[in-house]
């Protein structure tokens, strides 16, 4: 490229977010705010049992009153679609419940009325009688339960490594990775340390601000369906699959997203809607009430036995992993998460003998799937906790611990696969040194005690998969990008846009970014998991290239001087006589993957990029209460090269924010398999008085080479280190270690009792 | 959540409320500020036939100072007691309280009457109303009474107002000069019910005794109540870090708090024991 | 049973009709077709719908439309002034105050009516009342900010 014709860099500029003046006046779409005419609105009426068969279910009340279109059953989706069960790993979930109930809070009958206070309002009149079966909710417990949430596993086709299940019987597994490397066991007799945790995390949920919404529209010999979802390629492809309709009579559009967080991946709602559309033969809208979220999606629930050898001089030989995931009662995308999460399970560190059972299990809970950091955060969690209290018992400093055995640029991790452009020890460096970690410490007096921890994670990019871009330059020069990144808040619109214009030489803000639309904008795998900016960033960079190749053409072709948008516009003016025409550039991009071994799960190319985020935490408990307070949280991320570094920066706070709420105070509780606090009021999401006193963020100055531009994803690494690093802190502070998310009031002051042995006795 | 069907009435008069209410046999809510009322009705906790808004009845919303102490209307919002300058000297423990109300929002429609009728144990005024021996005037179609706030209640979400009993105000006997008060509580979040909270005043005599102490918990209860061996721990005795340990461990003793999801009745005891010392400290 | 209801919203006239269980939220939303109030979880913990009623912040999840007849309320679709942003809305945008939007409307609201008051607040009050709203992507700090900055832009106007 001709580096003279571009005025300014884009890339590395904080352009102001494009749709910002759409947000702050109110104008912004949401699928939430779709009207229709015609529109029936639907409400379900949900299992109040975790396991059971379903004997009969009793309509007449909700279909008798005023305003009720009709009240749809399993059975009645059954006359549409034969086999209606989706689901992106196994083909487990049916659209509405057929014979079975596996949770509390499953659909059981949707009634469809033109007012939503009519339909919720019928909806609580329904009634089903159920002949209840044992449950099993402990992730652990189920692996080897004689109780089975499903008779039989169905895998989709779409993953090679879970084709070995299909038809498997009497097994709540539904993926058992194995990572194989060494001989952890010689290594556990002969090492001069042994040390063997386990840790628990809790289930948890996403709460975006707008809640699941989606829209479904009948057309003559096709459906449109509107949706909040963060996968509208995926949407359309799985839609056409129950249906057995071609994609081309499915077309997914979205709108500016509420927020995602990973819950609005795959599908959830949307087959629902799409059945009820087809047989009501109306547009149907179902808009979920935030309580109703609860028991869509969550994050998995873990428990992590983590097992190392440590050398006489504070290396790790051999560590030895043991994870169980409470996928709840639908996979949904949750064997993936025990797979592509679960193989670095090990930690960032440099260890020879490995040995790692990741498995998925069905429970009788509520689905658990992919949730900001895809598994990441319950991982890091046990091993920087674990790793700190190795460090803490040996006497040496966590710090230099760590950095004794971090992975460094050509070391080979547990897998197989080498790091390239992974800044583990730079993030160590800069946290520690922004910390003043070898500065003395304030630690506090009386009833008020200080600590500070720090915690590093890594996390393997989603691959293979493969995103499409099409960029259409219009013949005033400015251009219009098609592709299906969704803007659900990262600001994803905003760096596409830079990129199109790096390469045009043109300014950000002369490009715009169509909302998702699956008729017109192309193929994307989906916007999970920080793939976007590598994977969509490459594909818009490739098309942007090819249109600069198309233009440089015109422009050569009508003697014109490439430069801008105005020299571009010359040329399509002496071409075309007027203002006309446009230029097409396509592009797209899969990455480079190789599957792990079924007997060893080892590869030589794992992941295309490694997401490096550590956070360092100073606070201050108060011993009469447990409660803690954040005074400072450093986070510093490897995201390669910033594109836009306000974004950027915004997305490391959101990010350690959520995952603060995840340590501190969020728990989805359930008694018997029945989620008792299902409301804002009752699920503690963090406030604004929770935030930290002081939080700072930093974005290495990194390259990642294989990424466009140097860059790469950056939306979930900033959850990473916070959960141990909390943790970690509270140790330093009080001498009290937690094994269980989340770390309440409650339980550090219980903590705090049993260490001065005094245990609180119920 | 879309609220299930019901009826509204504005009446312009008690009587006209009184009214509605007997011929409702129970089927009809009042609703005043409706913080607590909305969200009740939008998880079908309650399902009123009819909702009798007391927003058009005058008078209501009258904040008095006398010699005889402070009366509030029941329609008095938090944020009218917040903004109130008189009330910062003729009852500075009420004004400190307000800030622990809900959250902003919602102090611009709450109800101190409403509040009161909702009854929820965690809630800082009917809290403040025990710990003060504040007296609650009610009417209803027998004629009006006046209720003592520590003999109000009968549980969690529920009173002895009697059916087609409206409150209309709420007195607080009148604040000495040189009173000492104290007030903490311990929340999860910001604007959260308390899990544990303690209101608390006291006067001295010249050698500086303790005279007279109120002490009353919120949140660790089934109701508000006063703790009445804390009270007797300092009441005529000269304030100190020992007898404040004294004191805090004697209301930890007595509440019997329950277990939810919130928090645990021991470790709820635990925050009555660090509140109350807390509270009689910032006194 | 529908009534009419006649709502001052932005000093525009709306004769809607409405049941009396109509939430003034959903009454802006659906029959005022004023969509950028949304409603996040619809009990009043979120904020997302704050609209000023009379000069104050409210929750439009926890008022009737019928009680807010005659009273003059304010949402997010009249904060500008024709193309001017209102100072409040502009810094939202150069302090990277927002990611997904949409809690954004309730925040502005509750915002503004706290820094056109007559005696602005404190940084401390200014906190505790921001604290009454609940946002899941920015982590705040942008938001306080911005929050911080109109009020001085706001000032100085």
């Amino acid at each position: 490229m001709d580096a003279k014709v571009i005025k300014e860099e884009q890339i590395g500029r904080s352009v102001p977010r494009m749709e910002g003046a759409a947000k702050v006046t109110g104008r912004a779409e949401y699928i939430h705010n779709i009207r229709l005419p015609g529109v029936l609105h639907g409400k379900m009426f949900r299992s109040r049992i975790a396991h059971g068969r379903i004997v009969s279910i009793d309509t007449s009340a909700a279909r008798a009153v005023a305003g009720v279109h009709s009240v749809v059953t399993g059975e009645d989706i059954q006359r549409l679609i034969a086999e209606p069960y989706y689901g992106p790993a196994f083909h487990d979930q049916p659209v509405l419940a057929l014979h079975k109930v596996r949770y509390v809070g499953e659909p059981v009958a949707v009634v469809l009325a033109t007012d939503p206070h009519v339909a919720e309002y019928a909806a609580g009149l329904i009634t089903a009688q159920y002949e209840e079966l044992p449950a099993v909710f402990n992730e652990v417990e189920a692996a080897t339960s004689p109780i089975h949430v499903h008779d039989e596993l169905k895998p989709a086709i779409t993953f090679p490594d879970l084709k070995h299940l299909k038809g498997k019987r009497g097994t709540n597994i539904a993926l058992d990775y194995k990572l194989r490397r060494g001989d952890v066991e010689a290594q556990f007799a002969s090492a001069a340390h042994v040390f063997e945790h386990e840790f628990h995390t809790q289930h948890i949920m996403h709460t975006p601000f707008e809640p699941f919404v989606a829209l479904a529209e009948p057309m003559d010999d096709s459906i449109t369906i509107h949706t909040s979802t963060q996968m509208p390629a995926y949407v359309r492809l799985e839609i056409a699959r129950l249906l057995g309709w071609p994609e081309n009579k499915v077309k997914v559009r979205t709108a500016w997203l509420g927020g995602g967080f990973g819950a609005k991946v795959y599908v959830k709602i949307e087959p629902m809607v799409v059945a009820l559309a087809l047989l009501a033969r109306r547009p149907v809208k179902m808009s979920l009430t935030m309580e109703e979220q609860f028991y869509v999606i969550g994050k998995h629930a873990t428990t992590f036995r983590i097992k190392s050898a440590v050398t006489a001089d504070g290396r790790i030989s051999a560590r030895k992993c043991e994870v169980f995931w409470n996928g709840g009662a639908y996979a949904d995308i949750g064997p993936r998460v025990s797979q592509k999460s679960g193989f670095t399970s090990t930690g960032p560190y440099r260890i020879e003998h490995a040995q790692i059972d990741s498995a998925e299990i069905y429970t009788n809970l509520p689905p658990a799937g992919a949730f900001r950091g895809f598994g990441i955060p319950q991982l890091v969690w046990a091993y920087e906790s674990h790793t700190d209290i190795i460090a803490r018992a040996l006497n040496i400093d966590p710090l230099e611990f760590r950095r004794r055995n971090i992975l460094r640029e050509g070391d080979e991790h547990p897998t197989g696969t080498a790091m390239r452009d992974a800044e583990f020890e730079e993030v160590l460096v800069r946290i520690s040194a922004r910390m003043g970690w070898d500065q003395p410490f304030d630690r506090g007096t009386g009833t008020k005690r200080r600590g500070r921890g720090i915690a590093i994670g890594v996390k393997a990019s989603i691959a293979p998969t493969t995103s499409f871009a099409l960029v259409n330059v219009s013949a005033d020069g400015s251009a219009v990008l098609f592709c299906n990144t969704i803007d659900m808040g990262q600001g994803s619109n905003t760096s596409m846009a830079q990129l199109v214009a790096q390469v045009l030489g043109t300014s950000s803000e002369r490009v715009r970014v169509t909302q998702a639309d699956t008729d017109v904008t192309p193929f994307d795998m989906g916007t999970l998991g920080s793939r976007s900016m590598f994977h969509m960033g490459h594909a818009v960079r490739l098309a942007a290239e090819h249109a600069r190749e198309q233009l440089e053409a015109l422009c050569a072709e009508t003697g014109i001087e490439y430069q801008d948008e105005h020299s571009i516009a010359q040329a399509f003016r002496k071409k075309f006589g007027m203002q006309a025409g446009n230029i097409f550039g396509v592009g797209h991009y899969t990455s480079r993957y190789q599957p792990a071994d079924h007997d060893t799960g080892m590869s030589k190319e794992i992941t295309p990029f490694w997401m490096i985020g550590g956070t360092g935490i100073e606070l201050e408990v108060d011993t009469e209460t447990g409660h803690v307070t954040i005074l400072r949280m450093v986070n510093v991320v490897d995201a390669g090269r910033a594109v836009n570094p306000r974004v950027v920066d915004t997305q490391i706070s959101g990010a350690a924010l959520m995952q603060m709420g995840a340590t501190l105070s969020e728990e989805m509780v359930f008694n018997e398999g029945e989620l008792t606090n299902p409301s804002l009021a009752f699920y503690k999401i963090p406030g604004m008085r929770d935030m930290p006193v002081a939080i700072e963020n930093e974005a290495l100055e990194a390259e990642t080479r294989s990424g466009p531009f140097g860059a790469k994803g950056v939306g979930e690494s900033g959850t990473f280190g916070v959960s141990p690093a909390i943790a970690n802190a509270i140790d330093d502070a009080i001498g009290v270690r937690l094994y269980s998310l989340p770390l309440t009031p409650e339980a550090i002051y219980r903590g705090i009792c049993a260490a001065r042995g005094e245990p609180l006795v119920d | 959540m879309k609220l299930p069907p019901l009826d509204y009435a504005l009446p312009r008069s008690l009587d006209e409320a009184i009214a509605l209410l007997s011929e409702s046999e129970g089927q009809a809510k009042l609703l005043a500020g409706g913080q607590s009322l909305m969200p009740t009705l939008a998880f079908r906790l309650a399902t009123p036939a009819l909702l009798i808004d007391l927003a058009a009845i005058p008078g209501l919303d009258r904040i008095e100072i006398t010699a005889a102490g402070v009366r509030l209307g029941a329609r008095v919002r938090w944020v009218d007691i917040e903004q109130s300058e008189p009330l910062r000297t003729a009852h500075p423990l009420l004004v400190a309280a307000m800030a622990h109300v809900a959250h902003y929002q919602i102090r611009n429609r709450g109800t101190v009457g409403g509040s009161l009728a909702h009854a929820d144990p965690a809630a800082e005024w009917p809290g403040l109303c025990v710990t003060c021996d504040a007296i609650i005037e009610v009417i209803g179609p027998a004629g009006s009474r006046l209720i003592e706030a520590g003999a109000f209640f009968s549980g969690p979400l529920s009173t002895h107002l009697a059916e087609a009993e409206i409150i209309t105000s709420i007195t607080l006997p009148a604040w000495p000069r040189g009173r000492r008060w104290g007030f903490q509580e311990f929340s999860r979040r910001r604007g959260d019910f308390a899990l544990a909270g303690i209101a608390l005043h006291y006067d001295t005599d010249a050698a500086g005794r303790v005279l007279d102490p109120h002490i009353g918990v919120i949140g660790a209860c089934h109701s508000p109540h006063r703790l009445r061996a804390a009270e007797q721990a300092i009441s005529g005795q000269v304030l100190d870090d020992v007898l404040i340990e004294a004191c805090a461990q004697a209301g930890s003793a007595e509440v019997d708090p329950p277990t939810d999801l919130h928090g645990s009745a021991r470790y709820r005891r635990a925050l009555v024991h660090a509140m109350l010392s807390r509270a009689l400290q910032q006194a | 049973m529908k009534q009419p209801i006649t709502l001052q919203v932005n000093q525009n006239t709306y004769d809607i009709e409405a049941e009396p269980r109509r939430t003034l939220a959903d009454a802006l939303r659906e029959d005022c077709g004023l969509t950028g109030t949304h409603l996040g979880c619809e009990h009043g913990v979120c904020g997302a719908c704050t609209v000023i009623v009379d000069g104050d912040p409210m929750r439009a999840c926890l008022m009737f439309a019928v009680q807010a007849e005659g009273r003059a309320i304010r949402t997010v679709e009249g904060l500008a002034a024709g193309a001017t942003l209102h100072p409040l809305q502009q810094a939202f945008i150069d302090h990277h105050a927002l990611q997904c939007g949409f809690c954004t409307a309730g925040f502005l609201m509750l915002a503004t009516s706290l820094i056109e008051r007559a005696d602005p607040p404190d940084d401390q009050e200014l906190l505790d009342a921001l604290s009454s709203n609940l946002c899941r992507c920015t982590g705040y700090k942008n938001i306080v900010n911005a929050v911080r900055a109109a009020s001085v832009a706001l000032r100085q106007r």
